[in-house]
Parts: structure tokens; C-alpha cells; sequence
């Protein structure tokens, strides 16, 4: 636990985001998607961890309960989002990326792979793969952050890993089907 | 369903497959975050943010709803105007129309010409009538009123009874008393007068100018023949004559009881009331006082 006796909460909570910010910022972004402000995302988190400080620094977890926040601020913002689409104020400017830029080839093709299979589950499953797989928390603190029990974690763990790897695959499908065939076929 | 085994460990190809991509993508790091941001977080945390151009979109788009809604919902439609009953009242009828329609009939006749599926509402001294589509006539008198409906169905409500007058029915309110049996009888004890004679009624007539029992005799006979005749108002004008000339004579008992039956019959209640009272004060033994009383309790309630 970051929060020592002798500082203020407010501290408290500026040490969290120095030690979690990161991390956190990167587990948003792959939450409600790499087209949404991942920094703005994050500042909303920890913005709920001002105004609540006592809920996180007394939180078994406090990681778990800013991965809990996280994952309610990013299921809002996705909403959001789809109305300010429809009335077009979804401002698509530079924004920062999440995954440090050291990433390899492999490691930028294998994410964008995984944003667009993960647009395509539903929330509940999207969550606990991205938390389990993506950000490595444990059943436990899943369980602490979605406030579900451990073995529901476990079954949407084990939907979503059969969910994502069907999607994937037609996805596979779709691509093999429509690289470079039509071309193929107008010029032979 | 206890923990799951790693992902990595897939043994189907689209599971392994989609673990190793999962795999590669978890193991991109973080990028590091500007710790300066957090003064951002403290002094947006110091404020809500409401985004006002959302605000606006949602105003906007309520907006829009309800004019949607109000332009395509159903107009309400304009009720069509019912024609009002035409009214056509005699010449010496007294009637009122008050604001909110109901008509008052206070004495003389009242027809309705013209039905209509205006509902007309008609109060009387005595009752109140109801009608729609309904023709009708209405007379006030101060015996009750008449009510002669032509077509469709006329209520008429009085003292907490309802009444339906259909069409080509006739009914008058408040319904004349039952008049008792011995009163209607005819006295035998009365000595004939002018029997056989072919001009009876004048014969009758010049008796009564005389003076005694047979004068008595010849007005109270005058009167019946005049009543047979259907001189109604001769007849009554008789015996009336007959107890102003021999209040005490020998037959006014029967005079007076004459002059009940035929004002009851007649509706005219007043004056048959009048009598009656008159009758239980100077025929106060007479046998048949019992039933004037019962008469009179009837009249009163009238």
C-alpha cells in the first residue's frame, strides 16, 4: 500500500499515480479503445481517486480499485463517445500512445490485431481479458476490481479466451479472402 | 470453475494462435507518463467538467423530439357542431333559457319541433326533463305537467323517481290520487228531479232557480248531467253554485263531495284540496270522512 500515516491523502493518491500511472493509462486505453485519449482517460480515474481518497488508500488493493475505476470510466467514456460521434463533436487529433514507443514490428501489428478482435466482444468479456491477459492481474484483484466473484472471473476469462480466438480466426478468414485476390483475378 | 490454466498452454490452433498474439501485445511496455500531468488531475479533480456543447446537443435533440412528437401526434378533432333543438312555445308560456342551457318552464306549452342529439334539459314547477333526439311537448299547468312525446324517449325525473316516456305516450305529472271508491258513488238518496222530461237539462236549470230541497236537488242534478254531458266547467259551476246558495242545505255533503272528485279529477289540486278540508269541517260525521282524509293526505303531497 502507497499511502503512509504520515502524509496527506491527497499525497497518498500523487504517489499511486506516480507508482501505477503508467501501467494504468496503457490498461485504459486498451479498455475503451486506442481512438479514445488514453491521458484523459487516466486523469479521470485518478480525478474519482481525489475525490475518494479514503476509498482507495483503505482498499485492499489499491491497484485493483483504480483498475475497478478504470474499467467504469472507460465502459462511460465508450458510450459517450458513440453520442458525440452522432452529433460529431469525436475530435480525433494526436494523440499520445499508451505503448512505449520501443515496441518491435511484431508488438505493434500483434496490438492493433488485438484492438480490433477486442472491439468485438461484449464489455463483461472484453474486461477480464484485458485485465488477465493484457495488464497480468490476478483472479483476485479482478474479482476486487469488477466486484464479481473469482469464479466468474474464471468463466468470462474462459468465454472471452474462446470468444477472441473464434473472432480472430474469422478475422484471419476475412483478409485471406479479400488480399490481393481481386486483383489477382482482374488481371489473369 | 476453478483457475484457469495459462492461455499459452492451448492445445487447439486458433487458441494457441490467439494466445501467442495476446502474448506478444501484453508484452509491450508501458509508455512512461508525464508525472507533470498530475497538477492537470488535481486542479480538474478542484472542478466537474460538463462538457456544454453535449449539453446543448441533448437540449437540442429534446427539443427536436417533442416537436416531432406534437407535429405528428393526432390533432384533436374539432368537435362538430350539434344543431340545438328547435323550441317553439305557445303565446302565454313563460320560459327561461339559463347559461348553462337548461330551460325553465314555468307555465304554458313548450314543444320541441326539431330533435337533436343535443341533450335538452327542461325543468317544470313539478319535474325535470330530460331528452336527446327527442321531440316532444311540454305543458305546465298548475295541475302538473303534460308531457307528450312524439319521437324517441323523454326522462322525466320528480321527487326521486325516474319515468321513460316513449314515443306516442302521454304522461302527466304528479300522477292524479287514487279517488276512494265511496266518494265516486252516487248518492241514491237524492229525490229525482225533472226525470223524463225530454229538455232536462233546461228543466233542471229552472228548478234550481226555485228555493227548498228541490232547488238543492235540481243543482246538484244539474251539475252530474252537466258532467255527463262533458260540461265539466257547468257542472262544477253547479254545485259550486249550490253550496254558496245552501251551505248547510240538505245535500251538500254530496255537493261538496261532487266538487272533490271532479277538481281531483280534473288536477286542479288546490281547490280540490280547498274542498276537502271544507268537507272534514262540516261533514265532520259523516262515514265517508275517512276517505276525504286519505284524498286530502294524497293532494297535499302534491
Amino acid at each position: 500500500m502507497a499511502a503512509a500515516s504520515d502524509v496527506s491523502p491527497a499525497e497518498a493518491v500523487r504517489r499511486l499515480y506516480v507508482e501505477h500511472a503508467a501501467e494504468l493509462r496503457l490498461g485504459v486505453a486498451r479498455l475503451a479503445g486506442k481512438h479514445l485519449d488514453a491521458d484523459d482517460l487516466l486523469q479521470e480515474v485518478f480525478m474519482v481517486a481525489l475525490r475518494k481518497p479514503q476509498d482507495v488508500l483503505t482498499a485492499d488493493s489499491p491497484k485493483a480499485w483504480l483498475y475497478g475505476v478504470a474499467v467504469k470510466v472507460a465502459a462511460s467514456r465508450r458510450r459517450t463517445a458513440t453520442v458525440r460521434r452522432f452529433f460529431g463533436f469525436d475530435e480525433v487529433g494526436e494523440l499520445a500512445d499508451p505503448e512505449a514507443p520501443s515496441r518491435t514490428m511484431e508488438q505493434r501489428d500483434a496490438s492493433k490485431r488485438v484492438e480490433q478482435v477486442l472491439a468485438k466482444l461484449s464489455d463483461k468479456k472484453r474486461e477480464v481479458l484485458v485485465l488477465h491477459e493484457l495488464q497480468g492481474l490476478p483472479g483476485e484483484e479482478i474479482a476486487a476490481a469488477l466486484q464479481i466473484p473469482l469464479k466468474t472471473v474464471w468463466t468470462r476469462l474462459f468465454h472471452a479466451r474462446k470468444d477472441f480466438a473464434a473472432e480472430l480466426a474469422r478475422l484471419d478468414v476475412i483478409e485471406a479472402r479479400t488480399s490481393g485476390l481481386p486483383q489477382e483475378r482482374r488481371h489473369g | 470453475m476453478d483457475e484457469l490454466r495459462a492461455w499459452t498452454e492451448a492445445t487447439d490452433e486458433a487458441g494457441a494462435r490467439a494466445a501467442k498474439l495476446v502474448a506478444t501485445a501484453a508484452a509491450i511496455p508501458p509508455a512512461p507518463v508525464d508525472l507533470t500531468a498530475w497538477d492537470v488531475v488535481v486542479a480538474r479533480s478542484a472542478a466537474p467538467r460538463h462538457d456544454g456543447r453535449l449539453v446543448f446537443a441533448f437540449a437540442a435533440s429534446l427539443a427536436a423530439g417533442i416537436a416531432l412528437v406534437v407535429a405528428l401526434s393526432p390533432k384533436p378533432t374539432t368537435p362538430t357542431a350539434v344543431d340545438p333543438p328547435v323550441l317553439v312555445a305557445s303565446s302565454s308560456a313563460r320560459w327561461t333559457q339559463g347559461a348553462d342551457g337548461v330551460v325553465s318552464l314555468a307555465a304554458g306549452r313548450l314543444s320541441v319541433e326539431r330533435a337533436s342529439a343535443a341533450k335538452l334539459t327542461l325543468a317544470t314547477p313539478h319535474a325535470t326533463i330530460e331528452a336527446t333526439r327527442a321531440r316532444f311537448l311540454a305543458e305546465v299547468t298548475a295541475g302538473g305537467t303534460t308531457l307528450v312525446v312524439e319521437e324517441g324517449e323523454v326522462v322525466l325525473r320528480a321527487q326521486g323517481q325516474t319515468r321513460t316516456v316513449k314515443a306516442g305516450q302521454t304522461l302527466v305529472w304528479p300522477e292524479a290520487p287514487n279517488i276512494p271508491a265511496p266518494l265516486e258513488a252516487r248518492p241514491t238518496a237524492v229525490a229525482a228531479v225533472c226525470e223524463g222530461v225530454g229538455a232536462r237539462l233546461d228543466c233542471l236549470k229552472l228548478e234550481a232557480k226555485g228555493d227548498g230541497l228541490a232547488a238543492q236537488a235540481a243543482l246538484y242534478e244539474l251539475g252530474v248531467a252537466e258532467r255527463e254531458s262533458g260540461h265539466v266547467a257547468d257542472a262544477l259551476a253547479a254545485w259550486t253554485t249550490s253550496l254558496s246558495r245552501f251551505p248547510d242545505g240538505v245535500l251538500h255533503p254530496e255537493v261538496r263531495l261532487a266538487l272533490l272528485v271532479e277538481l281531483t279529477r280534473q288536477r286542479r289540486f288546490a281547490e280540490a284540496l280547498a274542498v276537502a278540508r271544507g268537507f272534514e269541517t262540516a261533514c265532520a260525521a259523516d262515514p265517508r270522512v275517512a276517505d276525504v282524509q286519505a284524498l286530502r293526505r294524497s293532494l297535499e303531497g302534491r
